[in-house]
Formats: C-alpha cells, sequence, structure tokens
C-alpha cells in the first residue's frame, strides 16, 4: 500500500509538472487558430495558419470542427474553402485507412462534423459494414453531411435500429441545416428509425404542426414508440385529451 | 470605440467569438471565469457582454445586477446558447438578458449586432 | 535470488501499470466521441429526465454548483432539516424567492421560472438518510434520481452524461448506473420504488440491468481555475486525461490520509 502511494504520487507528479508545461502551450495554439478560422469565416480574409510550427495538423482539424458545429449555414462555403485549401479531407480520410476501430470512429465523427464535399460518402460508404457499430453510424452521419438528399434513402435501408443518443447525435448534424430532412415523411413512414429522427425533430424543433401525426403514433405506433411520441407532446405542452391519449393520461 | 467583453467557460469558445467580433472598431476583452467577469463590470463600463453560459442566470447569483452595476441600460447583455425551448429564452428574456443568440450563429450577424454593421 | 524478487515484483509492477493505461485508454476514447458531439448540452437526450438528490449541503455553492449543470432536464432536490440549519434554508428562500407549496408544507418551490429546477425538501425530524432520500424521491419529476454526497462536486457535462449513457441503451432495461470508481450511482425511480426504496432492507436491483460510466464526472473539491481547464482538455487529450485521473487519485490518496 505505501509502495503504491508512493509510486502514484512520484509517477503522478512528474507527469503533472511535464505535461503543464505542453499543455498551455497548446492551449495557446488552439486558441489562435480557433480565433483565425473565426476571423477568416467573418471576414472572407486573414491569415493563413502554418501547420506544423505553430500547431500539429490534428489540433487544427479539431478547432475546424469546433467552429463548424457552432456556425450556421452562411459560413459553410468559406468553411470548404479552408478544407480545400488544407487538404483536410483527405487527410482524415487517409488517417482513418490506418487506424484501428475505435480511431476510426473518432476520424469518422471529425468528418461528419464538417461541410464535406460528396466525393466523401462514395470513399466513406465501405465503412457501413465495418463490424464495429460506433464505426458504421459515424459512416452513416459522414453520408449524410456528405449527400444530404439522399439521407431519407441512407436511413430507411439500415438493418439495425438506433438508439436514442444516435438520433441526438445525428439531429445535431441536422439542426446545423447541412442536411434538412422534413418531418413529415419520416412520422408517416413505417421504418423505426425514421418514426424515431422524426420524434426527436419535431421535439427538438417545437414542431407544433406535427401534434396530429404524434398522436396518430401514440394511438397506431410500436409500443417503444409509443412513449416517445406521448413524451415529445407533453414536451411540446400539447393538449393530450384526444382519445388516443387518453389511456396514458392520469 | 465599442468596448466588448466575453466571457464563456470554455477556453475555445472565448477564442471563437473573440474572433469573430474582432475588428477596427471594437477593442474586445475576455474573461475567464465568473469571478472576473463581475470584477471587470464593476471596474469597467462596457457597451457589449457577450456571455456564453446561460446558467449563469438560473443560479442565483444575481448575475444581471452585478453585470449592469454602474447604469440600468449598459452593458447590453448577450447571451449565446443551443437551447432552443422557448420557456428558457424567455425566462432570460425576462431576468434582464436583453438578447439570446442561437447556436450555430451566423459569424456575420453576430459582427453586425456587435459593431453595428 | 533477491535480483529475481526484485525482477518479478518491477514487470509485476510494469505489467499493472501496462493494464491500467490500457483501461485508461479505453476509457478516454469513449469519453473523446462522446465530447465530440455534446450532444446532452444541447437538447434532451432519449427524453430522458434526471433528478439531482443533495441531501444536506454544506453550503449555498453546493447547491449552486448542481444548478450549473447543462443537461436541460434536470432539476435539483435539496434536503434540509429546517430545525438543525435554519439559516441555510432562510439563504435559500431568499436568494431563490422559495416558498411552501399549497399542497405541502415540507416542499419549498421558486415563484420565478427561472429557478423552477430547484426544490427543497424540509425533512425535520428525521435523522436516517435513507428515510431522507426516499421523501426527496417522493417529489422527483424526472424517471432516473442521481444521489450526490455532499463532499462531491458534479461536472457541468457530468449529467448530461449520464443521460447518453443512458440513452445507448434500450432504455427500458436500464435501472442502475454506476459512476465508476467513485461509487456513486444513478438508480431508477420506477424500479426502486418497486424494490421497496432506498430504506428498504430487501432493496436489490439486478446487476443485469446497471450499466458502468467508467469516466471521471465528479471530483471531491472544487476545481480551481486551472483545473478547470485540465477538466476541459481531459475530454480529448489523452494525456489530460491521465493526468486528470492521477490528480483525483492523489485527491482521494491525501484525503485518506487525513
Amino acid at each position: 500500500m505505501i509502495v503504491f502511494t508512493l509510486f502514484y504520487l512520484i509517477f503522478g507528479g512528474a507527469i503533472l509538472l511535464i505535461y503543464r508545461r505542453l499543455s498551455l502551450r497548446s492551449v495557446r495554439a488552439e486558441m489562435a487558430a480557433i480565433e483565425r478560422i473565426s476571423s477568416f469565416i467573418t471576414q472572407g480574409e486573414g491569415e493563413v495558419m502554418i501547420i506544423g510550427r505553430g500547431i500539429a495538423k490534428m489540433s487544427f482539424v479539431r478547432c475546424l470542427v469546433f467552429v463548424a458545429d457552432r456556425t450556421a449555414e452562411d459560413a459553410v462555403e468559406t468553411m470548404q474553402i479552408i478544407l480545400r485549401y488544407y487538404h483536410i479531407e483527405s487527410y482524415l480520410l487517409k488517417r482513418i485507412e490506418g487506424s484501428s476501430s475505435r480511431e476510426k470512429a473518432y476520424y469518422l465523427a471529425l468528418l461528419a462534423r464538417l461541410p464535406i464535399s460528396k466525393v466523401v460518402a462514395g470513399k466513406v460508404s465501405k465503412y457501413m459494414k465495418n463490424s464495429s457499430s460506433d464505426v458504421r453510424f459515424y459512416a452513416l452521419l459522414c453520408m449524410l453531411a456528405a449527400v444530404p438528399e439522399l439521407a431519407v434513402r441512407y436511413i430507411s435501408e439500415l438493418d439495425e435500429r438506433l438508439s436514442r443518443r444516435d438520433i441526438a447525435e445525428m439531429l445535431s448534424v441536422i439542426g446545423r441545416g447541412y442536411c434538412p430532412i422534413p418531418y413529415t415523411p419520416l412520422l408517416l413512414s413505417n421504418n423505426y428509425n425514421m418514426q424515431l429522427l422524426g420524434i426527436a425533430m419535431v421535439r427538438r424543433f417545437g414542431i407544433y404542426e406535427s401534434c396530429k401525426d404524434l398522436m396518430h403514433l401514440v394511438e397506431y405506433g410500436e409500443p417503444e414508440l409509443r412513449m416517445d411520441a406521448l413524451e415529445a407532446l407533453a414536451y411540446m405542452s400539447a393538449d393530450c385529451s384526444d382519445d388516443s391519449c387518453s389511456g396514458y393520461v392520469v | 470605440m465599442i468596448k466588448v467583453l466575453v466571457f464563456s467557460p470554455s477556453f475555445r469558445m472565448r477564442a471563437m467569438i473573440v474572433g469573430m467580433v474582432t475588428c477596427s472598431d471594437v477593442e474586445v476583452e475576455s474573461v475567464t471565469s465568473r469571478q472576473a467577469l463581475f470584477r471587470r463590470c464593476s471596474e469597467k463600463l462596457f457597451d457589449k457582454v457577450i456571455i456564453e453560459d446561460y446558467r449563469l442566470f438560473m443560479n442565483g447569483s444575481d448575475a444581471v445586477r452585478r453585470i449592469k452595476i454602474h447604469c440600468a441600460c449598459s452593458p447590453r447583455i448577450m447571451v449565446l446558447s443551443s437551447i432552443m425551448d422557448e420557456r428558457i429564452v424567455l425566462a432570460l428574456l425576462d431576468c434582464g438578458v436583453d438578447e439570446y443568440i442561437l447556436l450555430p450563429l451566423s459569424p456575420t450577424r453576430l459582427r453586425h449586432k456587435v459593431c453595428g454593421r | 535470488m533477491i535480483a529475481t524478487i526484485l525482477i518479478a515484483f518491477i514487470l509485476f509492477v510494469v505489467l499493472l501499470v501496462g493494464y491500467w493505461l490500457t483501461y485508461i485508454y479505453r476509457t478516454f476514447v469513449r469519453t473523446r466521441l462522446f465530447a465530440l458531439s455534446a450532444v446532452s448540452d444541447i437538447d434532451v437526450v432519449g427524453g430522458i429526465g434526471i433528478s439531482l438528490l443533495s441531501p444536506s449541503p454544506i453550503n449555498i455553492n453546493t447547491v449552486v454548483g448542481l444548478l450549473d449543470s447543462r443537461y436541460p432536464q434536470s432539476e435539483v432536490i435539496v434536503m434540509l432539516d429546517s430545525t438543525k440549519r435554519p439559516n441555510m434554508l432562510e439563504q435559500l428562500k431568499i436568494r431563490y424567492m422559495l416558498s411552501q407549496t399549497l399542497a405541502d408544507n415540507v416542499v419549498y418551490r421558486s415563484r420565478r421560472y427561472i429557478y423552477s429546477r430547484l426544490l427543497v425538501v424540509d425533512v425535520a425530524g428525521i435523522n436516517d438518510l435513507r428515510q431522507q432520500l426516499d421523501i426527496a424521491a417522493k417529489y422527483a419529476s424526472f424517471d432516473y434520481l442521481f444521489v450526490i454526497p455532499s463532499s462531491y462536486r458534479l461536472l457541468p457535462y457530468a449529467v448530461g452524461r449520464v443521460a447518453e449513457a443512458i440513452a445507448s441503451q434500450n432504455m427500458s432495461k436500464v435501472d442502475r448506473i454506476e459512476v465508476g470508481e467513485d461509487g456513486v450511482e444513478i438508480v431508477s425511480r420506477v424500479e426502486l420504488r418497486k424494490s421497496g426504496g432506498f430504506a428498504s432492507k430487501s432493496g436489490y436491483l439486478k446487476r443485469s440491468r446497471s450499466i458502468c460510466i467508467a469516466e471521471p464526472l465528479i471530483v471531491e473539491k472544487v476545481a480551481e481555475n486551472s483545473h478547470c481547464l485540465l477538466i476541459e482538455r481531459s475530454r480529448y487529450n489523452f494525456w489530460d486525461f491521465l493526468a486528470f485521473k492521477i490528480m483525483k487519485y492523489k485527491n482521494k490518496l491525501l484525503s485518506l490520509k487525513k
């Protein structure tokens, strides 16, 4: 016990001391990168980052993803200029090829959060058959981000059921506007994943016009989806006095 | 010269907002903690305060009064958040927040709101 | 002979450290993936709501810290004995404009919507912690109960991370969530009631219906500014994650020594 305590304290102390010095420098580099990226997409001009000297390429990609996640559609074109200039797509695709499935999922997740070109969809489609569920899911997200027009087709062709967390993540890609999907075909379809996505979408965006479709789901939907539909109605403070809800309201 | 104070618990968010609003007409400062935010607001009168931490107004710390300590109408408090729930938005506006900006945001619109151009 | 024992011991330590580092790396990879999307900061995940139960918080900053949780669908239920800590109750009533509800004299809610996530339950005359928790659970609005001991501080993304962990599974089959080495757990309110509540001696939730989150979601003391940076970076940088874990172990060892 004493030996372990000493070992932890010495080992831990050494790591903390060394890393404290290094991490502050990389924090400053990331802050500078994010400032320059934000300034560039606001003004349309700015200083170019020299990758390798000021900041590592992977850190720069993370900074780009951070900004892309929090900026709306009108910044997409400028973001795409940055992606093309630094060859980010090919860099990430190369990294995905040569990594383990855990790392693959992470790089695919990074790619899905950027405004990628349609070419990427063809290159990541092979990962839809990967043995890891995380890799399959993030490959799907990449394809949704790359070719949003075919989003409904990709989701309907899935063999497995998505979890509610997967749906929430899909919504965050849709919410940025890269992947506009109408909610009505989702709610009225017979596909479990599409219905779940539709329910999450109307709840997230507060689409009150969908209440009738939700009540239809409460009455005729799959047992697993009825609670979700009812909850979405309650969250939107919809009128639950309809007959379809009467069995659930106490 | 428009004086702007930026606060977010996340260093990346601070950097992003500073990058978007910085221009020749704007003097931008950023703070890293809530205590520093209140202290800086009491020391200097800012035109605009941009906050990406809406919880600050919902935990009873009387944030609006402490930010607008010099004058009831200045600085203009702008809150950035991704929460779409209208009840929370209305509650924030009701407690004294001047503007609620939804994330993901438009950089040019944010700059226009801050700089006025 | 001594040399052999020494070599064997060193090899054993190296293997142990290697195994521990692999475990830390796997935990980190999961953390990084969840932190990238941080969907629970934006929206309610899977319709899951979590009630945070705080038995007898040390001071008002504890309550402020719990209200800082970023997950939209959460509430804070504070259990306070008005006979032993009347000042604390008064402070809360003034700060959050609390008033007794008409239905029940022991429950205090705020008149303002902005503080509607806070509920104070007066547990005067009840000394048993488990009975206090059962009373608080009765007033909880959400499906999952997260009991936070008063000596801990919750990280802002912790509640959302728990909701995401539940939403990643088949939700109807999750009754208990354990948080790593901290010995803290979140339980389903419905199943807790079926098993007799916290105070029941026969209260037992099946292990097969529980999941474990290995990431650190709570810290032993209030994080200072420098620790805030470490905590933020630990979600996407392996070495910061390792440093944060070591810091937690160090704090735990030091608190055990005391």
